[in-house]
């Protein structure tokens, strides 16, 4: 009891000398603004996470335009797929900041309203890529968007669809590895998937792997053991498509059964290359990045940006791997930026 | 640390650390606080502040339930999914159209009823907590996404979002409530013959059924505490995030255990710190605003929240 009690002030004055020094340090007029004058643009974007090569890639994108074109661009993130709260608090952190242009990828259709409120009641423009953010809910909050900048997953979804349909001479029985439930860009991607292959291939099975390759390899192991069938498997993503290549490969089927996954990233490239993966329909999140620096700017400059900017996608094969491996993570067919050259700089 | 070896000094030396054993957190955070300080001049704003404040309180309301269950020895894993779960009864009654108050009640009680379940399991029927609630950590998330069919339920609440956003004057809703639920805990633990039982029965559980206390109902009582800070911290999290997402929330789940440990309670039980708990949860917070704030690489922040938990189980070492 002695030493606690004899150790209790020691600590107490401690804290106090921190604290003091603290305020101390604090009256000698930090808080001066950042360096640079007032029209210093600030653009931050953010999304759900970076483990992700394809948020990577996006973060990538944005912050090379953004050296391009001398603003600063600061990309955060959460923690993963389903952080929800975490990339709650990186956006309300930095609406408290000054920052000139939002970009934000949500981790599902509402999470990201509440903490974007400050930022739309201070008229500072946002920009909402990649997965769609409720309407509806977004107007009630007094939350508007200047534009929509993604991919259009249920065309990737039909892309995919045929692509397998022609390697899979337009029949077989497909399984489906989702992703996690509820997400809308996967939804998309299946429904357009679905669609396209209505009345043409047998969907025996259609399970979730949540984007995670290890899971989607024990998924694959399962479905390839209960349909033998099978000759086709669609992959909502791409690390799931590697998860499904790495069974199939196990199994011994290489070749035998056709696998087309979605996102285009560097693995699933070098996969194709390699023949284990059949295709990927490359999406461009490097050049979603670029898209959104490129229409922060823009609205920084009061220019009008187009209410929905698609980014493009393609079919990577092995017959033009080599093309899309060379020009990564740019496309590499050019596709015509809706965006009007930024002015101003 | 040289100073417990260096002769003449040890036992002076020796205070000391034992005595910042039981401050890690809160010198902790004074030490955070002091490098974002110098390194940020964005930390230390009241703006910057406030929405850290308001950050942590989910995380901060979790710690509490958490700090609860670890007092008698036990830890709940089901944190995770319990927190989904009661948000997504919250928006499963809303949608019906059943009013926010009816829902708010609902989402209090489905977080109640799964801790009730955990504290019933481990405390009657004597099975292992870590088990037990990692096991309805899976069983809570299936139901879960049954209940939304994995969908993401939009609650459009004008009521909520203003508890998230708005305050009386320069304090926010979310560090009320947070303080009403900490100040709650730390009187039930340090003010009431139920907080003597629940740290007795944490620190010597054979000695506390001797003495007659009722350990089965003591920690039932933990558990379902825990799982009413679930059923509040829901309410902050549909506030915060516009809806019920179905997911599991993990990280949530595992800082919450590593906010009460910061805090310098014992995993082995018998020894609670509120005032340890809070700020262990906004120390955790801090780390994660300052580093945001700083734009430092997304990849180091897991390693140094990693390293702030391993520094206080270092210095718990020294605790006596």
């Amino acid at each position: 009891m002695l030493t606690i009690t004899r150790g209790r002030p020691r600590t107490v004055v401690l804290v106090i000398a921190a604290a003091a020094l603290l305020v101390g340090v604090a009256a000698c007029g930090r808080g001066e603004p950042a360096a640079g004058g007032s029209n210093d643009v600030k653009i931050a974007i953010v999304t759900r996470d970076f483990t992700n090569p394809y948020w990577a890639a996006l973060r990538d994108g944005a912050v090379a335009e953004g050296k391009k074109q001398g603003v600063t661009v600061d990309v955060q993130a959460g923690d993963s797929e389903t952080d929800s709260t975490g990339e709650n608090a990186k956006i309300s952190t930095l609406a408290g900041q000054n920052y000139s242009c939002f970009g934000v990828v949500p981790v599902n259709a509402t999470n990201v309203i509440t903490p974007l409120v400050p930022v739309a009641q201070k008229k500072i423009p946002i920009l909402n890529l990649d997965t769609q953010i409720d309407p509806a809910a977004s107007a009630q909050a007094g939350v508007s968007y200047a534009s929509f900048i993604g991919s259009d997953n249920l065309s990737a979804g039909q892309q995919a669809a045929t692509a397998l349909l022609t390697r899979m001479g337009g029949h077989g029985d497909v399984a489906i590895l989702q992703g996690i439930a509820g997400e809308q860009n996967g939804i998309n991607r299946q429904q357009g998937f679905s669609q396209t292959v209505a009345g043409k291939l047998n969907i025996v099975a259609a399970q979730p792997a949540d984007y995670d390759q290890a899971k989607a390899q024990t998924v694959t192991d399962a479905l390839l053991r209960a349909h033998p069938s099978i000759t086709g498997i669609f992959a909502a993503n791409d690390t799931m498509g590697l998860g499904a290549a790495q069974s199939v490969r196990n199994a011994g089927l290489t070749g035998k059964v056709t696998i087309i996954s979605v996102d285009g990233i560097t693995a699933a490239l070098q996969a194709v290359k390699a023949g284990t993966l059949s295709g990927t329909i490359s999406q461009y999140p490097y050049a979603e990045g670029e898209l959104a620096v490129q229409a922060c700017l823009n609205l920084v400059h009061s220019q009008t940006v187009p209410e929905r900017i698609v980014a493009p996608i393609q079919l990577i094969d092995s017959s033009n791997v080599d093309k899309a491996i060379a020009s990564f993570p740019q496309p590499f067919t050019p596709f015509a930026n809706p965006l009007p050259p930024v002015a101003g700089k | 640390m040289v100073d417990v070896q260096a002769p003449g000094r040890g036992l002076g030396g020796r205070l000391s650390v034992a005595a910042a054993a039981r401050y890690a957190a809160p010198i902790g955070l004074v030490v955070v606080f002091l490098a974002f300080f110098i390194a940020t001049p964005n930390f230390l704003t009241l703006g910057n502040i406030s929405d850290l404040l308001v950050s942590a309180a989910i995380l901060l309301v979790l710690a509490m339930g958490q700090q609860l269950v670890v007092t008698v020895a036990g830890i709940d894993l089901s944190v995770g999914s319990n927190l989904p779960w009661s948000a997504a009864v919250l928006g499963f009654a809303y949608t019906q159209g059943w009013g926010l108050a009816v829902s708010v009640l609902l989402a209090l009680l489905a977080g109640l009823l799964v801790g009730v379940v955990n504290g019933l399991l481990v405390a009657r029927l004597n099975m292992t907590d870590f088990i037990v609630t990692l096991g309805s950590l899976s069983v809570v998330s299936g139901i879960t996404l049954l209940l939304t069919q994995g969908n993401t339920v939009a609650v459009n609440s004008a009521f909520l979002r203003g508890l998230a956003l708005n305050g009386i004057g320069p304090v926010r809703w979310f560090w009320v409530v947070a303080f009403v639920v900490a100040a709650l805990v730390g009187f039930l633990l340090f003010r009431t013959r139920t907080g003597t039982y629940l740290l007795s029965t944490g620190g010597n559980i054979d000695a506390a059924r001797e003495a007659g206390i009722n350990v089965s109902r003591i920690r039932l009582i933990a558990y379902a505490s825990s799982g009413l800070a679930c059923g509040v911290a829901s309410v902050l999290l549909v506030a915060r995030t516009g809806g019920a997402d179905p997911s599991l929330q993990t990280d949530l789940l595992l800082s919450s255990i590593a906010a009460v440990v910061l805090g310098g309670s014992s995993l082995f039980g018998g020894k609670a710190s509120v005032f340890g708990s809070v700020a262990g949860a906004v120390l955790l917070q801090s780390l994660i605003n300052g580093f945001t704030l700083l734009g430092i690489s997304q990849y180091y922040q897991p390693i140094a929240v990693g390293a702030v938990v391993l520094g206080a189980a270092f210095i718990s070492r020294f605790q006596k």
